[in-house]
């Protein structure tokens, strides 16, 4: 049954932060989690700029997220970000289910994420010395909403690549592939 | 007060919160919002209050904020709030402001600019 929305607000467009390419860091910081890494492109976002360096001296703060679902595109779901201390910045992370799912189910495994600055084709592994922030994403209720989410979608996906796909089987296939993704996103690295 | 070999400067700063409501209420949290111009754009910094003093001098009375702080309905505190500026936040920019702000457990917030004097020197 699809879930009903808690509230709705609006966010503008000028929060977005386009993710322009992605890893994940795991180990004893991370107390073993795979936490994923979003490289993204914060030309003329000064206040990006400034928390990114603000970070690298003052690295605790508080922070409010808050996820949430397009009420007008079923393939979006975003993550806002509401950084209270030590800026005051916020901004938002919108990911596509067709092609970014894995970021989601990791940020929801690991309840964590990393940012970093970036460029188009930057590889996490050349760019491990650049700095990152930290986040801390809590529980908040979204996990089934974002299994409801995920599973719908790619079952449409599914019925749509394949030809011939039956109902029954495009929700089969889906239920394996967020199975699967959520497997993968539960790795531990020690 | 600057601490020259840690590198950072201390705020301590007096305060009187009134409750004139007839229901007791908390407040959660303090901040001290340090606002600068950079870039083309105005950027706040958002500190919490600390519950011990930052520099070597300490206030001058032992009434320190520690939240979550409960004050009675009709009822005041007054006393100190103390922060830490590290030099690596602020070197550079130019401050635009200084505010203080209180959330109480309602979410409610209240800012007030920070008194103090923005510059002292020498008259020869």
């Amino acid at each position: 049954m699809k879930p009903k929305p808690t509230k709705r607000i609006q966010i503008a467009r000028a929060l977005f932060v386009p993710i322009v390419a992605d890893g994940a860091l795991g180990g004893p910081p991370s107390d073993g989690r795979l936490v994923p890494v979003l490289i993204v492109d914060i030309d003329g976002r000064s206040e990006l700029k400034e928390l990114l360096r603000v970070h690298a001296h003052e690295q605790l703060g508080a922070v409010v997220s808050q996820w949430g679902a397009s009420s007008d595109d079923p393939n979006q779901v975003f993550l806002t970000i509401d950084f209270e201390s030590p800026m005051t910045v916020c901004f938002a992370f919108k990911f596509d289910i067709d092609t970014q799912a894995i970021l989601v189910e990791m940020i929801l495994r690991s309840r964590a994420l990393y940012f970093q600055a970036g460029s188009t084709g930057d590889l996490l592994s050349e760019t491990l010395e650049e700095p990152r922030v930290f986040v801390e994403i809590p529980d908040m209720g979204f996990d089934p909403v974002w299994d409801h989410f995920a599973t719908t979608r790619m079952a449409r996906v599914f019925r749509q690549r394949i030809v011939g796909c039956s109902k029954a089987k495009s929700r089969e296939l889906a239920r394996r592939f967020v199975d699967d993704m959520r497997h993968h996103a539960s790795l531990r690295l020690g | 007060m600057v601490d020259s070999e840690k590198e950072h400067i201390g705020i301590l700063t007096s305060v009187t919160i009134t409750n004139r409501a007839d229901a007791a209420n908390t407040l959660v949290r303090a901040r001290l919002l340090i606002s600068y111009a950079w870039d083309g754009a105005i950027h706040v910094l958002a500190l919490p209050s600390l519950t011990k003093s930052p520099v070597a001098l300490p206030p001058p009375r032992e009434d320190v904020f520690v939240s979550p702080a409960r004050i009675e309905g009709h009822d005041a505190f007054t006393g100190w709030c103390m922060f830490e500026v590290s030099e690596a936040l602020v070197g550079g920019r130019l401050i635009d402001s200084y505010e203080l702000q209180f959330d109480d457990a309602h979410g409610v917030s209240v800012t007030c600019p920070l008194g103090y004097l923005r510059d002292v020197a020498h008259e020869t």
